[in-house]
């Protein structure tokens, strides 16, 4: 029987290339049939002579119990393959790691696993361990986050598969599947499940069936404009009444159609109607910051609208889309959840040699190096301006290159096609040393979170190692063909944004003023006389309309300075507007080397004699600024002048805050509790109140 | 290889989430207790998977057992 495997495994292995996944599962289920001689024939057939020898020596060591070195067999397979073969690796990686006792491998496996997997059933099969890992024992996750799916058609068989997505961000997300075709119920109903549930992300996933469109219509602005009310009522609910941010689908424009041809151009054809109701959403959308919209249709489109739909299984069981087309579609749905939650990367950064241009600078030399001026040189200019447009768009561009930096430096300063210029890169790091030690160093100059930062090299062996030594990083599988680096960049989704504030646009700049501001610091020698000589303005003003988006982004994707990391929606935010027993205050921040945008919240509420800080935090771009002695100090006296005894301060410990643990003894707090998961409370006796403002600072 | 009854038995084992789920032919939705409208999409789905093969909106709607769904998957030249 192994000889049957293993041979009909190689003659696979031989014609494909590689492993076949139908392959895979029924070596495992060999092993399975097998477990009582699984030892025994562990011994009756060469181990590592092929990919396929090593499937299912790995398999079988897992059916013998041997969980650590069925891992260990598995983490060796060379595996360059993306997909399904590869999920298929990391899942039964996690499996083994968690039954030999390494829970925090086996989640950081299965996370993996579900971000390369391609088919449902995969992921499926991903989600049902995540459960297993659940119930073992916590799963470590950036994110906790209910979403609520409602819909016109069945919604079963992708709950898993999003859940599956969700945690392939790092989001341990709770779904709620809604009662078959009553989104409108689930919505309105303030008893209904959903309502119960109090979802943070309603998803309405509604089909263009369910509008019950006619071929033509004689009023289609009417129509239009009614099936937008309806939504848009559906989204206020949501926001006023759940606290919820939503995602709506758009709908698909479907192939098949009477009309043909004419659909589109007849202003009442359906397929026009369609049109306008798609383009009426995005705009109501943009209008309402807590909806964003899914391109359902740009989705269809992308996986081929005449696979789209299964007739057969939406006739039997009103499934849809088709089973097949589930992966794409809830992929798109994770990734706008997560930008929601604020967990967009913020930084790409970038090897040089083949990943910019063709050929290696250090040896081929300025002359020698692809860029421009040919087929190939041309698709790095290419992937140059879609990383300039990114920046544009407020993402931090670093480099990180084994070259010598001279080298490096000198196609940005002297070649005439580069599109980017050393201004644009805001941290140019080209050495020797090993690259997961100089993108940790990437993190800590730039400030940001090594799970903020999305690497891009060429070259498949670093990719993979520094996958294995900063498992936290996103390293996008990209093609040998520099044709398609930017079509792999945009398809990591790393990118996927909830809303661009002018913030983000200015975000890039901020970055290199940082650069500059560093540089000032080392001509003068005193912190203060520095501080002072940045003539910096901050501004500390009440949450208002117009900043809502800016103060809610930046309240969900803080995480250093931030005491206790309490995450609200933008409907929670905007209801703290106009409260008299709540103080709010977001604190902007300018110098001579420019705006640094809105980048400190501070939310308190006046309970009794005592005003009670619910939330602080700071963005990290600022620190060692003394503007917590700003924002503090104002809301002591803002607390004095509401003839309050106390401040109380609160301080939640997380993985990634420990710098503030003490923040509130520095400002003359008395520590009051300790509890034993390290949350404290901290109280100020506003009779020692003192001015606490910097006199160098200005206060506008 | 595995053959067609140990191929069509896991399916049925992963949908129903039973690692041990022995099946005959006649086992049916009468006497699986959790073989209900959705798992039959889950079964139909995985089937055709597994097998690449597709149901017809007939077959989908009235194949309630094993040795019935079985039969035909054979007739779509299954061996």
């Amino acid at each position: 029987l192994v000889d049957l495997v293993v041979q009909s495994a190689e003659i696979a292995e031989l014609t494909s290339g590689s492993v076949d996944p139908d392959l895979i599962r029924d070596i495992f289920r060999f092993a399975k049939r097998n477990k009582r001689q699984a030892d025994a024939l562990l011994g009756s057939f060469d181990r590592r002579a092929s990919p396929t020898t090593q499937w299912l020596e790995a398999a079988l060591l897992e059916a013998a119990g041997k969980n650590k070195e069925s891992a260990e067999v598995l983490n060796a397979l060379t595996d360059l393959s993306w997909g399904e073969e590869r999920a298929l690796r990391l899942l039964a990686v996690a499996r083994n790691q968690e039954l030999a006792g390494n829970h925090q491998e086996a989640c950081q496996a299965a996370g993996s696993a579900a971000r390369v997997a391609s088919s449902l059933r995969t992921m499926t099969a991903i989600e049902k361990f995540i459960n297993e890992l659940g119930n073992n024992s916590p799963i470590p996750a950036k994110r906790h986050c209910k979403i609520g799916v409602v819909g016109s058609a069945t919604l079963d068989l992708r709950i898993p598969a999003l859940r599956a997505c969700c945690f392939s961000w790092g989001i341990d997300a709770e779904i709620y599947n809604g009662p078959f075709q009553q989104f409108m119920q689930e919505i309105l109903d303030p008893s209904s499940g959903l309502a119960a549930f109090q979802p943070d992300i309603v998803i309405i996933a509604v089909d263009w069936r369910a509008l019950t469109l006619p071929e033509e219509s004689g009023d289609p602005d009417a129509l239009v404009a009614e099936k937008l009310g309806l939504f848009r009522q559906l989204w206020e609910q949501c926001r006023d009444r759940l606290g919820a941010n939503v995602i709506q689908h758009n709908f698909e424009i479907p192939e098949i159609d009477p009309l043909g041809r004419l659909s589109a151009s007849l202003a009442g054809g359906r397929a026009s109607v369609l049109q306008k109701l798609n383009m009426a959403l995005e705009q109501a959308a943009n209008e309402m910051s807590s909806v964003g919209i899914l391109d359902l249709n740009q989705i269809a489109s992308l996986y081929g609208k005449q696979r789209w739909n299964d007739e057969v299984l939406w006739q039997a069981a009103k499934q849809y889309p088709a089973t097949d087309a589930i992966p794409g579609l809830v992929r798109q749905e994770a990734a706008i959840a997560r930008a929601s939650l604020g967990l967009t990367s913020k930084c790409v950064v970038l090897d040089l040699d083949n990943t910019l241009w063709g050929g290696v600078i250090g040896e081929d030399g300025l002359g020698g190096i692809k860029l421009g001026g040919s087929a190939a040189g041309e698709s790095y200019v290419a992937f140059q301006k879609y990383l300039l447009a990114l920046q544009r768009r407020g993402i931090i561009l670093a480099v990180c290159s084994k070259n010598n930096e001279a080298d490096a430096k000198s196609p940005f300063l002297q070649h005439p096609e580069m599109v980017l210029k050393l201004d644009d890169i805001s941290l140019f790091v080209a050495n020797w040393k090993a690259k997961d030690e100089n993108l940790r160093d990437i993190a800590a100059t730039l400030n940001i979170g090594l799970d903020s930062m999305v690497f891009v090299d060429d070259n498949p062996v670093e990719r993979n190692l520094v996958r294995q030594l900063i498992p936290e990083l996103e390293v996008p599988e990209m093609p040998s063909e520099p044709a398609h680096y930017a079509a792999a960049l945009h398809r990591s989704q790393c990118f996927e944004a909830w809303s661009l504030t002018s913030d983000d646009r200015h975000r890039a700049s901020a970055y290199r003023e940082n650069v500059l501001r560093r540089e000032q610091q080392a001509a003068s020698g005193n912190v203060d006389d520095y501080l002072a000589s940045l003539e910096m303005q901050v501004e500390l003003r009440s949450f208002d309309q117009a900043n809502l988006a800016r103060v809610v982004q930046l309240i969900n994707k803080t995480n250093q300075f931030n005491l206790t990391t309490r995450r609200i929606t933008e409907p929670e935010c905007a209801s703290l507007m106009g409260r008299t027993d709540c103080y709010t205050q977001f604190m902007r921040l300018k110098d001579r080397f420019g705006d640094n945008g809105i980048t400190g919240i501070l939310i308190a509420f006046i309970e009794d004699d005592s005003l009670r800080i619910d939330n602080w935090l700071i963005s990290c771009r600022v620190l060692g600024r003394r503007v917590e002695d700003a924002m503090l100090g104002t809301a002591l006296e803002h607390a004095v002048s509401r003839g309050c005894r106390w401040v109380t301060g609160e301080f939640i410990p997380t993985a990634k805050n420990a710098q503030v643990r003490e923040i509130y003894l520095k400002f003359g707090f008395d520590p009051v509790t300790e509890d034993p998961d390290g949350r404290r409370i901290f109280r100020f006796d506003n009779e020692k109140y003192q001015p606490l403002v910097p006199t160098w600072m200005k206060i506008v | 290889m595995a053959t067609l009854d140990q191929r069509v038995q896991s399916v049925f084992q992963e949908v129903f989430d039973e690692e041990d789920l022995e099946l005959t032919d006649e086992t049916s939705a009468r006497t699986l207790a959790n073989w209900d409208s959705f798992a039959q999409v889950k079964l139909i789905v995985g089937l055709e998977e597994e097998f690449d093969v597709k149901f017809t909106t007939d077959e989908v709607a009235t194949l309630s057992n094993v040795g019935d769904l079985k039969g035909a998957i054979r007739a779509k030249g299954v061996a």
